[in-house]
This record gives C-alpha cells, sequence and structure tokens, in this order.
C-alpha cells in the first residue's frame, strides 16, 4: 500500500512537471535581525519585543539579485486587538522586497518596494547596525523611517582613484499628499501604501554620495512630490582612529505651509583596545534637535542629549545602554529616558 | 589556493594567485613553504589573535630576487558573513605588510574591501600594531564583517610569519 502511494505522488509530480521542490535553492540566503528594547521614562517601565526581522535574498544569475526584508514588530498582531482587548500596535509589514539587474559596472536597475534613499540611516537603519536603542529624532520626524515605496530606478558608482561618487534615484508613488503632516507625529502618517499611488502622481527620490577615502562619506538627498512636498537632506560620516562621528540634517515642507527641520551629530568612541579586548567597548554621545513647526517660534521644538555606551562581543550582536535628556518647548515637565537593548543580526 | 575548496554560488574571482605576486612583488622568484603548525602552535597563535585559524595548514611564500629575500606572503582564508574570503597578504623582509590583494569574494554584499581606500590602510603595519576595526582600521559601511575578517587575516598572517620565518 505504501508503495502504491509513493508510486501515485511520484506520478503526480511528472505529471505537474517543474514543481517548487525541483527548484535549485542553493542561491538563496536567509538572513535578518531582532532586538528587545527596555524602557523606563517617567511612569513607564517596560521591556518591548520590538522588532523581528527576516531578509530572503537570492543570486540568480551573476547579474541578477533579488532581496527582501519582512518585519515583525511587536510581535506582529495586525488586529490592533488581542483575545483579552488589549489593544496591540504590532504589525507585518515588508519593508524591501526588489530585484537588482546588473546593466554594467555602473548602472543597476532596481525595482520593486525600495527604501527611499534619503539620508543614510533610512537605508542601514538595522537594529544591530545602529549604536544607539532609540533612532534619531530627525530620522523619526522628518525623514520617516523605515520608509519604503514602491517603483523604479537605479543605483550605482563611479571611481576615480581612490575617490568614489555613489548613487541611487527612483520613481516611486510617493507621500499621500494630502494634509496629513502632523505636528506631533511629523511627516510619518504620509507614508505610502503599496497597493495604489494616492494622486495618481509620481514622486522622484535620489541621493548621491561622496567618498573622498576611507575615513569621510558625505550624502545629499532628496525627495519631491505632489502638493509641493519636498525633503532635502545632508548626512556625513568621518573616522578618526577609535573616533567616529556622523550625522544628519534634514528640512520638509509642502505647499500647506508645513514647514519642519532637524539635524544630529552622534560620536562613538571604541575603547576596548585599551583593555586589549578583540571587540568593541563604545562610548557614546548624540545631540539632536527638530522643530516640528519651524514657521513658527513658541512650539514645535524638540531637543534630546544622550550619553550611553554599547558592547559587541562580536561584529553582530550589541547591547546598548543610554540616557536622555529629553526638552520639548512648551512642556514643563519633561521626563529623561533611560533605555537598554540587545540587537543581533543572523 | 586553499580558497577553492569552498562552495558558494557567487564565486568572484578578483585576481588570480600569480596575478597577485606579479602586482606586489614584480620580476621576483618565489618558493613555496607548507607548513603544518603543531596543536600547541595553533593553539599559542589562536590565544593571541583571540580568534580561531581556520587550518593548520599553512602555505608561505619567500619572494627573492638574485638569492636574496625580498619579502614573504601567505594565502589565508576568512569568513565575512557566510562565506571565506580568500586574501594574499605580503610583507617586506622587516615583516612590515607590504600589501593585501583580494582573490575571491564569495559573498553578495560587502566586496568594497578589495578596494584601494580599505587595503591601503594594512600598509606598513606590524605585529605591534593592534589592526582592529574602528581602532586603526575603518570598515567599509556595508561591508563591516568583511573589514573584520580581512583584519582578522592580517593579524593572523603577520602572527606566523614572524614565528615561522
Amino acid at each position: 500500500m505504501k508503495k502504491l502511494t509513493y508510486l501515485i505522488l511520484l506520478m503526480i509530480i511528472q505529471i505537474n512537471g517543474v514543481s517548487v521542490y525541483d527548484r535549485d535553492f542553493k542561491n538563496t540566503r536567509v538572513g535578518g535581525y531582532m532586538d528587545t528594547e527596555w524602557i523606563s521614562e517617567g511612569d513607564v517601565n517596560t521591556f518591548r519585543a520590538h522588532r523581528f526581522i527576516i531578509q530572503y535574498g537570492a543570486k540568480l544569475s551573476p547579474r541578477v539579485k533579488f532581496n527582501s526584508e519582512i518585519e515583525y514588530e511587536y510581535g506582529g498582531y495586525v488586529t490592533n486587538e488581542d483575545d483579552s482587548n488589549n489593544t496591540q500596535e504590532g504589525q507585518i509589514k515588508i519593508e524591501q522586497a526588489w530585484v537588482d539587474y546588473q546593466i554594467n559596472d555602473i548602472f543597476t536597475l532596481r525595482s520593486g518596494i525600495v527604501l527611499v534613499p534619503v539620508g543614510q540611516l533610512n537605508i542601514y537603519h538595522d537594529s544591530d547596525m545602529r549604536d544607539f536603542t532609540a533612532r534619531p529624532l530627525v530620522n523619526y520626524y522628518i525623514i520617516p523611517t523605515t520608509w519604503m515605496d514602491t517603483g523604479v530606478g537605479g543605483h550605482g558608482s563611479i571611481e576615480l582613484s581612490d575617490y568614489e561618487i555613489t548613487y541611487e534615484a527612483y520613481v516611486i508613488n510617493g507621500f499621500n499628499d494630502a494634509n496629513l503632516y502632523s505636528t506631533s507625529k511629523g511627516t510619518r502618517n504620509l507614508r505610502p501604501n503599496f497597493k495604489s499611488d494616492t494622486n495618481q502622481s509620481k514622486a522622484i527620490s535620489a541621493r548621491i554620495g561622496l567618498i573622498p577615502n576611507i575615513n569621510t562619506k558625505f550624502g545629499i538627498s532628496t525627495y519631491q512630490g505632489s502638493s509641493d512636498q519636498s525633503l532635502v537632506a545632508f548626512d556625513a560620516q568621518y573616522s578618526l582612529g577609535a573616533l567616529k562621528l556622523k550625522g544628519e540634517a534634514a528640512r520638509y515642507s509642502d505647499g500647506f505651509d508645513n514647514d519642519a527641520n532637524g539635524f544630529n551629530i552622534e560620536g562613538k568612541f571604541n575603547i576596548a583596545p585599551y583593555f586589549n579586548l578583540n571587540s568593541q567597548l563604545n562610548l557614546l554621545a548624540r545631540y539632536e534637535t527638530v522643530d516640528l513647526q519651524a514657521n513658527e517660534n513658541a512650539s514645535g521644538e524638540i531637543t534630546r542629549t544622550s550619553f550611553g555606551f554599547n558592547f559587541r562581543p562580536v561584529p553582530l550582536l550589541v547591547y546598548k545602554l543610554e540616557y536622555s535628556l529629553n526638552n520639548t518647548q512648551g512642556q514643563t515637565d519633561n521626563d529623561n529616558t533611560l533605555m537598554a537593548s540587545v540587537a543581533v543580526g543572523f | 589556493m586553499g580558497g577553492a575548496l569552498y562552495a558558494s554560488p557567487t564565486i568572484k574571482q578578483y585576481s588570480t594567485l600569480e596575478g597577485a605576486f606579479q602586482k606586489v612583488f614584480p620580476n621576483t622568484d618565489f618558493k613555496k613553504i607548507d607548513i603544518t603548525l603543531s596543536k600547541k602552535e595553533k593553539n599559542q597563535i589562536e590565544s593571541a589573535l583571540q580568534m580561531a585559524l581556520p587550518t593548520q595548514n599553512v602555505e608561505l611564500y619567500r619572494f627573492e630576487t638574485m638569492n636574496k629575500p625580498v619579502g614573504f606572503g601567505m594565502v589565508t582564508n576568512h569568513i565575512g558573513k557566510h562565506y571565506p574570503i580568500t586574501f594574499f597578504v605580503a610583507t617586506n623582509t622587516n615583516i612590515e605588510i607590504k600589501d593585501v590583494v583580494v582573490l575571491i569574494y564569495r559573498e553578495d554584499y560587502g566586496s568594497d574591501v578589495r578596494k584601494r581606500r580599505f587595503l591601503k590602510q594594512f600598509k606598513g603595519k606590524t605585529i605591534d600594531d593592534p589592526i582592529q576595526v574602528n581602532y586603526d582600521i575603518t570598515s567599509i559601511s556595508g561591508a563591516t564583517l568583511s573589514s573584520y575578517a580581512i583584519a582578522n587575516g592580517v593579524r593572523e598572517v603577520l602572527t606566523i610569519i614572524e614565528q615561522k620565518i
């Protein structure tokens, strides 16, 4: 009887021809990252299962590459209400899913769900890559990280001796062009859905980077869409021995008279070699400010100064601790934040 | 080349071993020296480097002009994220790094470590230098693990050449 079942199964497979089981998976990669946070601020004292991300990629040929990133946030509840009527804020979303076709050495065509190339942190947003637990204010309120959109474009680099110029440019659906800018959430509510373009009009986004040497990187980037929605950003980083400095500045404006800007500067100093450790122990400091109502003087400014350290026993595992002094304009009782997290890439 | 043993879907050869020899030590003769480290030697080196060595077998090369040594070299393999990077590390007779050449890269991302602006940081380094990423070596954005792999390999080669030559 068993033999007969196998025979029938074999016949079904033969009749259907090539099935998914016949596909060669040797070119497929699986990776990802996760983070778990602890936050103490005012009355809040909680662990938070923030992100669990799975990345699937495949190299279909030497010139064709697929990559994707699927995020489960806060456990991935999507109903916003669990069985006990507790509100859940989780979500499952695709943060990237694109195919690259390398046309030549300086141009690669990319299409699918792409990370919008404004600033650097939106591209390198992985928790295990970042040194602080909290993402910078400018990358929350002005550049709505993680910000992805559906579209097509290209990227590449041109090398001139040790200099390198990189570029990335896409035509995308763009922000929702209604007046959804919020003085409490900045540009976050403008982020697009993946089903259709809300205004049937395309937007563009591009970044040009300059790498003059191993220690220095600069980038200017922009987004231009309907309703005069505009974002411009500048990013830079500089390394000198154990010291690394980086920062981003961005400005958002639109045709509804909303105007916002902000910047951050972040430094880290690796003290591990002074203790003869072949790992990383970084002292951290960051100053950042955003003005969510730049056309008004009386309100909208948020400033945060953070200090902390992180320990990387191996490059893909980081334990982080930071203390932040928060100041929101017009608010008298600003709670400071103590935050810790562990992030691991795999 | 030891790296040929590793199977990977994405194999890009940036240089042959002979090409690397020509680039770093043009117009010289070379002698291959096969060394098998004893377990004790391997352990000692691993504890000095704070990392595991991929193998006990070492392929050292001695480069000569008119029978006078001009430098040494070694091929090593260190894992980036999933697969090993095969690279050639060369020193002068004072055992200071003369050059590093990436021979084979197998990962989908991070091949920027083969570029001059990254590799020239190693020139002149000796066993007395830390050769640590985010200290005296700046990593390449988007190729952090590969940057660690090259730095680890350079420290490994300097340690072995110091001990075995």
